[in-house]
């Protein structure tokens, strides 16, 4: 399985992850329909990023299980099942589940990769993992 | 809904405090665009002619394109522009960020601020709900320290544009700050928005900027960044950013130095991008969806300050040009100017004017109130800089701009100024570079080095030669207009050579329409003779005395890579002949009525002619 590998200390906060990530994921051009997080921390003079490490800590807490593994090793939400009740985007140890209004059921990294193509400062990338 | 656009235009006026919002309508969308045009079309259509800039009738217009806020790579500019309280001409100034994005996301493309307050107030924008704010909290505080109140207040994701002491007390070259470290820096907009009250704006939005054909933008935008990634300057620029020209400029000679007395510093392995990075480097820092990520979030330990750079600009003019000893001189100063609000070339030029008074025995340390504005005394500097911020004492003279302060001081101070029309040139001396002089000498804000950058031409084709660099420049003077009417950066272009034709084709998928090269070219030639007939309305006796170099650059060069170098009057009777040629403007530099109404502006002819300001 491949993993996208976060690196905020190359983060320069572009927000180019989060502009193709919606542009893929949701056919709309802005950052905040995004799976991915960046946080901006001044003066100090960081940028967090929030993005989903397949830990798997939203399967055990999701009390309908409408949350799965797909074949490219992402957790999905069964928009079916799913009953909006927040537990998955509360208990998320990576605060890399979301909420807009580009979707009406939480959401999180499906792996598609588009933003990894389009980080020039290589904040994001792909690593071979187990 | 129209592509490409958030579909509305704000008008606040801030005396009756009424609000209210027009349509972008798609006439306006397809024959002007946005930017930098719509600025200079409102500002001719709607400002009174004579208005005095600080006063409650003068304007404040604030304009994204079609392409801010996009995925297209450094879709990042906001244009702000307004009657200029440094020129008394036709200013705009751009800045980076994040901010146009969002004014985009609640549906505005563009804010016109008219009247004055009376107290201090600041705009509150979340999509359709716009409200006129009580800013007495916030009045007196640093540009950037208002910045992060204002976000502790309203929340994190709010977006902010700010003013600091300086734009409150009305110093002709205060600047508007966002994101930290993103400046209007140009023309003194900020103390027009100070005349007003308007401490800042800030913004949020929830709605996607409509674009017409998203996958083919997203395409486009990926192959784009993958060519960028793969040129041979990505890893130097992205590194170093502007600072990364220091050691070149001071090895053809054009670093500013002692207020352009000489050009070649002693000390440019400690004030340079690499001496930089060792130094004071904490993170690089991008501007909205820009792959470059030039800017550099910095820290001085020796001063205990945080800044957003410097710059080359501000390394130019505030650090060779005050013959600072190192990058943290530059460093504490530039956070200086940024937090006090005042544009950190003009406020070079005016210390190192101060200064060049000093050295000469005109001022002394009487005048500036027991100061030493000795050549590199950062301490003097500091204080001095305050002085003007507050406008205390002889800081009051200064805070007019480097040239009204030589007309108030005297004795024939005025050859020690470097301007073009009252605006302070940009870090790049002339004395052995005509085009560049030419590029600083028409372009239609004043000395501003975006308008046309022209040094590598003057090196290839011969630094004393004026043959066809009048056409040069103007041929320059067209792309450029572009990048800030579509709303983006010009760096993409100019530093990782991106090619123009990639933006035409952005512009496209973006709006849905069928621009092409040749129409868009022909608009640079519309705005260039607006901004021109401008001028030539506000400014009694505007022409070619107007478009006059700085004294200095008639002086010899007494040492460096250009000692002996300087221009005289034939080289630059000759520039501007070949240059007002290639607008087809008389001699005297003026629009015609005939070439006005050719560009499409037949009703500004009409104007102007009206006016007896040119012939039929």
């Amino acid at each position: 399985m491949r993993h996208i590998v976060v690196r905020p200390e190359s983060c320069t906060g572009c927000r180019l992850c989060q502009l193709t990530c919606s542009a893929q994921n949701f056919k709309l051009n802005t950052h905040k329909a995004a799976h991915i997080g960046i946080v901006p921390r001044f003066p100090e003079g960081y940028f967090e990023i929030h993005l989903c490490n397949q830990c798997g800590a939203c399967q055990s807490v999701c009390p309908v299980e409408a949350i799965s593994v797909d074949a490219n090793g992402a957790y999905v939400i069964d928009e079916s099942t799913c009953i909006d009740c927040g537990a998955c985007v509360d208990s998320c140890p990576q605060q890399a589940i979301f909420r807009s209004s580009a979707s009406a059921h939480p959401y999180m990294c499906n792996l598609c990769g588009a933003c990894v193509a389009n980080c020039a400062a290589q904040a994001l990338t792909w690593e071979e993992g187990q | 809904m129209i592509n490409g656009y958030g579909g509305s235009i704000l008008r606040v006026d801030l005396t009756t405090r009424s609000i209210k919002q027009e349509p972008v309508t798609p006439e306006l969308a397809h024959d002007w665009l946005g930017g930098r045009a719509w600025i200079a079309k409102y500002m001719y259509e709607e400002l009174p002619a004579g208005v005095d800039p600080l006063s409650a009738a003068n304007k404040v217009f604030v304009a994204t394109g079609p392409l801010s806020g996009t995925l297209w790579p450094s879709s990042a500019k906001i244009v702000w522009g307004t009657k200029s309280p440094l020129t008394g001409g036709y200013i705009d100034s751009n800045m980076g960020g994040l901010i146009m994005a969002e004014l985009k996301y609640a549906g505005l493309d563009m804010i016109i601020l008219e009247g004055a307050s009376e107290t201090p107030v600041y705009l509150c924008i979340e999509d359709d709900k716009v409200e006129i704010r009580d800013a007495s909290g916030y009045w007196g505080k640093g540009s950037v320290d208002t910045e992060y109140a204002l976000k502790r207040d309203l929340g994190e994701d709010f977006q902010i544009a700010t003013i600091g002491p300086a734009g409150e007390n009305l110093v002709r070259f205060a600047c508007i700050t966002h994101d930290v470290g993103r400046q209007a820096g140009r023309g003194g907009i900020a103390a027009v928005l100070g005349s007003k009250k308007l401490k800042a704006i800030a913004v949020r939005g929830t709605k996607p900027i409509p674009v017409a054909d998203i996958e083919g933008l997203q395409k486009h935008t990926t192959s784009v960044i993958d060519y960028i990634k793969n040129t041979a300057f990505f890893p130097t620029f992205s590194k170093y950013g502007t600072t990364d020209i220091t050691d070149w400029c001071d090895s053809v000679g054009v670093i500013p130095v002692d207020n352009f007395q000489h050009a070649q510093y002693p000390k440019k392995d400690r004030i340079n991008g690499k001496y930089m990075r060792e130094q004071i480097y904490v993170r690089d820092k991008g501007c909205y969806a820009c792959p470059l990520g030039c800017s550099t979030y910095t820290y001085s330990k020796k001063y205990d300050v945080h800044v957003e750079g410097p710059e080359y600009e501000t390394i130019g003019l505030m650090g060779s040009n005050l013959s600072m000893d190192s990058i943290e001189e530059i460093a504490v100063l530039n956070a200086d100017v940024d937090n006090l609000g005042m544009d950190s070339i003009s406020s070079g030029s005016a210390v190192a004017f101060a200064m060049e008074l000093y050295q000469r025995g005109i001022l002394t340390k009487e005048d500036f109130g027991g100061l030493e504005m000795t050549w590199g005394n950062v301490d003097a500097v500091r204080a001095f800089l305050r002085l003007i911020a507050a406008r205390q004492g002889i800081g009051a003279t200064f805070a007019e701009g480097a040239l009204t302060a030589a007309r108030i001081i005297g004795r024939d101070t005025e050859k020690y100024v470097v301007h073009v029309k009252g605006l302070d040139y940009s870090a790049y001396d002339t004395h052995a570079a005509p085009a560049m002089m030419l590029a600083f000498m028409t372009s239609d804000i004043g000395a501003q080095h975006t308008r046309a950058w022209a040094i590598v031409q003057d090196i290839n084709m011969g630094r004393d030669s004026t043959e066809g660099k009048g056409k040069l420049v103007y041929d320059l003077q067209h792309l450029r207009p572009l990048m800030e009417v579509f709303g983006v950066c010009r760096f993409p272009w100019l530093e990782v050579k991106v090619d123009w034709k990639n933006y035409v084709t952005a512009l496209n998928l973006v709006t849905g329409q069928h621009y092409t090269t040749e129409e868009l070219f022909a608009f640079s030639e519309k705005i260039w003779n607006l901004t021109r007939a401008f001028w030539t309305r506000e400014v009694d006796g505007f022409g070619r005395a107007y478009d006059q170099p700085p004294a200095k650059m008639y002086e010899e060069m007494p040492d460096g890579p250009t000692k002996g170098a300087h221009v005289n009057q034939e080289m630059v009777d000759e520039l501007l002949d070949g240059y007002y040629e290639a607008y087809h403007w008389d001699k005297n530099g003026l629009p015609t009525a005939e070439r006005l109404r050719e560009v499409g502006l037949g009703s500004v002819a009409d104007d102007l002619v009206k006016r007896g300001r040119i012939l039929d």
